[in-house]
């Protein structure tokens, strides 16, 4: 008995062309979009690495060019420094010209400072005078008025001694400066 | 009885005659993972590299066209005067007679005498001020010159000088302060201290951000107080900077 194949062989050598040329196909086309996408890739990195040279470039001319200051620069941040050493001076000294005057002007006319000394822990002893009791009243309202807080330039003020010769009284204070 | 023909092998479910096809596309899936990992996956790791780098060279670039503008929108001359006004305020090499010149100058313009003097050159040295240091956790960049002195005149003006010596340049400092006074004169007995800044600073100019570069409304109260100082006359020494500068001629200081 024979049987006849080639219907059937055909059949499947059509098949396998069509099959052979669907796999060629869609293998150009998956290569191709991949190639395609590679170039695209490759495009996109060579444009950013082109951008990233122009910015290093921008980056070296600032550079050059803030560098050529440099001078002005070290200068300035000399400037600062030495600022910052005066400021730290200045802060820290004590300046007896206006304690001393803040002193003379604790109070007005006619009572008198005659004179004052700076003790070592940084209150002032003050001998004062006035003549006649109503000009002391006026010294004690205002010693009062410092020891209530009433004063912007002096804490307290305490009064260590007091003598009256006649109508002429002489007194001795301990005054706290702020 | 059917027998199976090569066309109807089957592996994985798929006729073997079509499998030998394949090798293509297969071939071509593999070269895509490959290429992903070779090629691709690096260069959009160089891509995120240049987009960070270019961020932050163009924050750099931004930075450092900020301080130059800056820098040049600076007076030199301002520069330089304020710089002449800081040499003059803080000088910048020992000189023990100069404390001496400059308290007496101010004395003769109060028409006080120097009564007498005593100089401790053996503080004069770096390193050997008991200032707080400015900046904490280094060297203290002052060195303090100090000198005794008894200064005899009128009673008036002594308040006067006092004001004087205190709002001269150099800065000077009065430690220790004693006065005896008669009717109308008076002894003060003073210990006044001058400072030196004889350290050099380091500047790292690339650290540098337009803020440290800038004057601080504290710097400029500080230099607005300075130039209400009192410059005295030939007061030259220790102006570095544009201005005269310090020759050392090197003479023998007895003091050291």
């Amino acid at each position: 008995m024979s049987i006849n194949l080639l219907p059937s062989e055909a059949k499947f050598q059509t098949n396998r062309i069509h099959f052979r040329k669907k796999i060629i196909d869609v293998s150009y086309v998956l290569g191709g979009l991949w190639l395609g996408g590679l170039i695209i890739v490759y495009i996109i990195w060579l444009v950013y690495r082109q951008i990233n040279l122009g910015d290093q470039k921008k980056l070296e001319i600032s550079t050059a060019a803030y560098n050529r200051l440099s001078s002005h620069l070290i200068t300035n941040q000399e400037l600062r420094y030495r600022l910052k050493l005066v400021s730290s001076i200045l802060d820290k000294r004590f300046e007896y010209s206006k304690a001393f005057r803040t002193i003379v002007t604790l109070f007005p006319p006619p009572v008198s400072i005659d004179n004052f000394n700076l003790n070592e822990d940084g209150t002032f002893y003050v001998k004062g005078s006035v003549v006649g009791h109503q000009n002391m009243d006026q010294v004690e309202t205002e010693l009062l008025s410092i020891n209530n807080g009433d004063s912007a330039q002096f804490k307290s003020a305490t009064l260590k001694q007091l003598s009256v010769d006649g109508e002429n009284w002489e007194f001795s204070l301990e005054v706290v400066l702020k | 009885m059917k027998t199976i023909s090569g066309s109807e092998k089957k592996a994985f479910g798929i006729e073997e005659w079509k499998l030998k096809y394949l090798w293509l596309p297969v071939l071509i899936v593999v070269g895509m993972f490959v290429s992903w990992a070779v090629v691709v996956q690096p260069r959009f790791d160089d891509i995120s590299q240049f987009r960070a780098d270019s961020v932050k060279i163009r924050k750099n670039v931004a930075d450092l066209d900020q301080k130059r503008n800056y820098l040049q929108s600076i007076n030199e001359n301002d520069l330089v005067q304020k710089d002449q006004l800081l040499s003059q305020a803080l000088p910048n090499h020992k000189d023990v007679y100069y404390l001496l010149t400059v308290v007496q100058q101010i004395a003769q313009n109060y028409n006080y005498v120097v009564d007498s003097f005593a100089v401790s050159p053996g503080v004069v040295g770096v390193g050997t001020t008991k200032l707080t240091p400015v900046v904490s956790g280094k060297a203290d960049p002052l060195t303090r010159i100090p000198l005794d002195i008894s200064l005899i005149g009128a009673r008036s003006s002594y308040l006067d000088l006092i004001d004087a010596i205190e709002h001269a340049l150099p800065i000077l400092s009065i430690d220790s302060f004693k006065m005896a006074s008669t009717q109308d004169t008076v002894k003060l007995d003073l210990s006044v201290t001058t400072y030196l800044s004889t350290t050099t600073l380091a500047v790292a100019v690339e650290n540098l951000t337009l803020a440290d570069l800038t004057l601080t409304k504290d710097d400029l109260a500080t230099l607005n107080t300075l130039d209400g100082f009192h410059k005295l006359q030939n007061s030259g020494i220790g102006v570095s900077g544009n201005g005269q500068g310090f020759t050392n001629y090197g003479r023998i200081d007895p003091f050291n």
